[in-house]
């Protein structure tokens, strides 16, 4: 008989949470016809591992709609925690309850290209302010980025790694989207530049042990080592790893060495270059400081500019999703992160700077 | 329709889900393997049908095919866990979610590793091509209430009931002349075969998966809901799975300021469900507990 009563209260406290769920339709699209609001999404990882950026990036593109003010404009944010289903979910529920036309998101590309099918069948423009996987660039005519793509960063280390007449490169990288990314296009253009790869190692991301790789790229004895690595710690590992072995090569890697942690390991890393996307400029940098007090963390910029390309495609006039992706191919500022152009994939072409750290302090090599 | 995209999202989720949840209390619940490995299957019948289906072979074949090949590993995975457990059978068959994650990840040539599989087709049925959220929810309703009728056919079978003996007493079941090897893999086998078919559902209608799908985030939701639902009992599995899925997405609808909207909806999320199992410890229609 308990079973029984508590199966009918289930039912009840069903119904209300279905009753709740319709009237927050309902109520949201009314708004919708009686004002011809514009709603605008932000979507990212705000819990989990990659909460950081994906903080920072809605932080970004809050500046962005709060400095335009527009009266018309509406923003709502979802959290994806960065699993695809979780975007699936909030792309489905801004795209059918808020009525978005455009969403700033979502940061991993796996969430992005989970999310770029709603988009593209329901016509509401994607921006991604640093999904870098190449397959963001076929993901449709709807589907942007602020950040450039694997290939950039890859064909340029690639490139400035033969010029400095290197021939046997190794390669170490987190086994994730971001690593195999990288390193495919990297192993591509060295040897299609006459090099060639004498080892090609993974690691688990946020694992703090290579020694097993590394010393299989010490007996490989390349002359440079190239290591893509994306959480701190790791890289602190890494780099201390390097030094403890022995490995002799010149040490190169992506930008997420760029982290203040490994400064503090003093003499070894001196000489270390890194490969990074330009730095966000100045003014935005003072502008995140004043808005919140610290120093804008990766992504805030690119998530910037991406709501800004949002925010002049409405100022043009566009009120629908298919409109803003219009305004957006013809569409070409200096923003925060560097020159925006969207080519023909909706990708944008970004720049890329050397970076070596020299008497404990990242430098920025003249190109 | 009278329900929104969203809504009807929602619902597609929580279809797949249930099915997920009851082939899982199908082995945990009823046969007594406490079994961690459940998501590797789930994660298996996804990379095999997508995989499958992108080579071009018809839908309903390569989500047959992806319940089949989930069936063989958990024959494999009994076979070579016959002589553990409760806790060191959760462990083994937990290190088999590891290694099919691992597999997942490194096989490269085969499923394209972390990059993940982009473009997965959604169904098409003799001719009929399933694209709309409303469509694929009619779909995944018909599959779910076959898979779940299938499986509740089982658990009241005879041979069910042979289930139920061996977690309640394997040790007497055997001294009576029964096979207890036999019956674990056959229910370990059932119960794959239809995680095979959720996660064949999972790819087509997510169109995108990566390793990180099937991982210990996944398991630990799918073990939540087969607790939350209570041990052996499918109308629990199917409350569960709908409460689960459902109340996040209630919470999404509180009105709060973005900066602790992620966490916040987390922690109340977190609290339900504590204090379902504070009221029923045994899960919501829950009957037996698992040494």
């Amino acid at each position: 008989m308990r079973t029984g009563k508590l199966f009918i209260m289930m039912l009840i406290v069903l119904g209300i949470l279905l009753a709740a769920g319709c009237t927050d339709t309902e109520t949201s699209e009314e708004t919708e016809d009686e004002q011809e609001v514009i709603v605008v999404g932000i979507m990212g990882p705000y819990t989990g591992g990659a909460a950081v950026y994906g903080n920072a990036a809605k932080d970004g593109a809050m500046l962005a709609f709060e400095e335009a003010n527009l009266s018309n404009v509406w923003v709502v944010a979802e959290d994806t925690k960065s699993e695809t289903k979780e975007a699936v979910t909030a792309m489905n529920k801004m795209v059918s309850v808020d009525n978005v036309q455009a969403v700033v998101g979502d940061l991993i590309s796996a969430a992005t290209l989970a999310a770029a099918p709603i988009a593209e069948q329901n016509q509401v423009v994607l921006i991604s302010p640093a999904s870098t996987s190449t397959d963001v660039t076929d993901a449709g005519d709807y589907i942007f980025r602020t950040v450039p793509g694997d290939d950039g960063q890859g064909i340029f280390a690639a490139q400035t790694l033969s010029d400095a007449n290197y021939t046997k490169l190794a390669l170490l990288y987190t086994n994730d989207q971001y690593g195999n990314g990288l390193a495919t296009i990297i192993t591509d253009e060295f040897t299609k530049l006459g090099g060639e790869i004498v080892a090609d190692e993974t690691y688990e991301a946020g694992s703090s042990d290579m020694r097993t790789q590394l010393t299989k790229i010490k007996d490989a004895d390349p002359e440079v080592l190239y290591i893509v690595s994306n959480t701190p710690d790791s890289s602190v590992a890494l780099l201390r790893q390097v030094t403890e072995i022995g490995i002799e090569a010149d040490v190169y890697g992506s930008e997420g060495l760029k982290v203040a942690t490994i400064l503090e390991l003093g003499e070894s890393v001196e000489g270390t270059t890194i490969t990074s996307v330009t730095p966000e400029s100045e003014e935005f940098r003072q502008k995140y400081m004043d808005a919140y007090g610290e120093e804008a963390p990766a992504f805030a910029a690119q998530a910037y500019d991406a709501a800004t390309a949002i925010i002049m495609a409405i100022e043009q006039g566009a009120t629908t999703g298919e409109q803003i992706k219009d305004a957006l191919y013809g569409m070409e500022f200096d923003g925060a992160s560097g020159h925006i152009k969207f080519d023909e994939n909706g990708d944008v072409e970004g720049g890329y700077v050397l970076v070596e750290v020299r008497d404990g302090a990242f430098v920025t090599l003249e190109e | 329709m009278i329900i929104s995209a969203y809504q009807t999202h929602i619902f597609v989720l929580i279809f797949i889900y249930i099915i997920l949840a009851v082939s899982l209390n199908l082995a945990l619940g009823y046969t007594g393997l406490l079994n961690l490995g459940h998501v590797a299957f789930f994660g298996i019948g996804a990379y095999t049908s997508a995989l499958l289906a992108i080579e071009g072979m018809p839908y309903l074949a390569a989500m047959i095919s992806a319940g089949l090949f989930a069936s063989i590993f958990g024959y494999l995975l009994v076979r070579a866990t016959d002589k553990l457990k409760g806790d060191y059978l959760a462990m083994a068959t937990l290190g088999f979610s590891f290694v099919v994650y691992s597999l997942l990840l490194n096989l490269r040539d085969i499923t394209r590793g972390a990059m993940g599989i982009p473009g997965i087709p959604k169904p098409s049925i003799m001719g009929l091509a399933i694209r709309s959220n409303d469509q694929y929810l009619i779909f995944v309703v018909v599959v779910c209430t076959i898979s779940v009728y299938l499986m509740y056919r089982t658990v009241n079978s005879p041979f069910g009931k042979l289930l139920e003996a061996n977690r309640d007493n394997a040790l007497s079941l055997r001294v009576l002349g029964k096979n207890t090897f036999v019956l674990k893999y056959k229910a370990m086998m059932i119960s794959a075969f239809f995680a095979g078919i959720s996660g064949s559902l999972y790819a087509h209608y997510i169109t995108f998966i990566d390793p990180t799908s099937f991982y210990i985030s996944e398991l630990i939701l799918i073990l939540t809901i087969v607790i939350v639902g209570g041990l052996a009992s499918i109308r629990g599995s199917i409350a569960a799975t709908v409460v689960i899925i459902y109340v996040p997405e209630i919470l999404r609808t509180l009105d709060l300021p973005g900066s602790v909207l992620g966490p916040v909806r987390q922690a109340l999320y977190a609290v339900i469900l504590i204090a379902i199992l504070m009221i029923r410890p045994r899960g919501i229609f829950g009957k037996v507990d698992l040494e």
